[in-house]
């Protein structure tokens, strides 16, 4: 699967996880140019990284996009990894910390493809991905808040999707089941096999191969895919 | 700023914001009506003649309630708009 990402400018956020690095560095792989946004330059890619403005803030999101177009140039893209995943059984969980998880993922998306509309606009088009989750059709005990969110996710990209195709402003959703990651990798061996038996293809997927699919969904080879979440997760949502 | 010196360049971005040719815009012209203007294309618009005329155009004031765009706003009226919003404050 051969994609060009040459002549855009892709913005990345949730650019300091394990994910976002990846993403980061498929994107550049691909000819694009990147910034990354991550919330703690020591967590950043090897690539440039900048410091996170507040995604939940409408001011802040402004401003930094502002800096960005004066030194970088406007984003065509935009790749909405940031997330908060803090598993709690919904029983034990606070008010607080669901809003944390909803902020986080889905208000922050809805103010950063806001403040990018204009640039959109102006130059004739552009893509909107989000990162989604398995979570969303399958989640786990504890997945409440981040499965609701991500659920969210998923509904947002339909209808922004609709609103947007007249202006060929794209939106799509990508949604990794598990990932060889750090985190999987800190589970228990016994919850390991388990959420390993739960996939059909019997493996975790690469972040390599999540982020090549991301690449995919803003290359021109799928110019004509808008509002659909592609579930790469090793069939585990069947 | 005289209306006539807002319509060459509030041409220019209905030409890019609603696909049309420089030729179809006329002050008559009806921005629904005649030049097909949808809902998101009166957000490009005010986005556009915003940067463009660097004013600011509060929500549902231009083009009141975007989903329900008003039949009967010409280029004329948005000139106009314009004008008022560049002239200075009566003394």
């Amino acid at each position: 699967m051969k994609t060009d990402l040459s002549g855009k400018h892709v913005l990345v956020t949730g650019a300091g996880g394990t994910l976002g690095r990846a993403l980061t560095a498929a994107c550049a792989a691909a000819g694009a140019v990147v910034t990354a946004f991550v919330r703690s330059r020591a967590a950043g890619p090897e690539t440039a990284a900048t410091a996170s403005p507040d995604l939940t803030d409408p001011d802040s999101v402004s401003r930094a996009l502002a800096e960005l177009e004066a030194t970088a140039g406007p984003p065509d893209a935009l790749i909405y990894a940031a997330a908060i995943n803090t598993d709690q059984l919904m029983a034990r969980q606070n008010p607080a910390s669901w809003s944390g998880t909803w902020d986080v993922s889905v208000k922050g998306a809805f103010i950063c493809s806001q403040a990018l509309l204009p640039g959109f606009f102006r130059r004739g088009g552009g893509d909107l991905l989000y990162i989604g989750s398995l979570a969303a059709v399958r989640p786990q005990p504890g997945q409440c808040a981040y499965a609701a969110a991500k659920g969210a996710l998923e509904s947002f990209t339909r209808a922004q999707a609709r609103e947007l195709a007249p202006k060929n402003i794209r939106v799509n959703c990508l949604a990794p089941g598990f990932i060889d990651s750090p985190r999987v990798h800190a589970l228990p061996p016994a919850q390991q096999d388990h959420l390993r038996s739960l996939v059909p293809l019997a493996r975790w997927a690469t972040v390599e191969e999540t982020a090549a699919w991301a690449v995919f969904l803003l290359s021109p080879q799928s110019a004509y895919l808008t509002g659909q979440t592609l579930r790469l997760d090793g069939g585990s949502s069947i | 700023m005289n209306p006539q010196d807002i319509l060459p360049p509030l041409r220019e971005e209905l030409c890019a914001a609603l696909g049309v040719d420089p030729g179809d815009i006329r002050p008559e012209s009806l921005l629904v009506g005649d030049l097909g203007a949808e809902s998101i294309d009166l957000i490009d618009l005010t986005f556009r003649i915003e940067k463009t005329f660097d004013i600011r155009i509060p929500e549902g004031e231009l083009f009141e309630d975007t989903r329900h765009p008003a039949a009967g706003l010409t280029v004329a009226d948005v000139c106009a708009y314009i004008a008022g919003k560049k002239s200075p404050p009566a003394p």
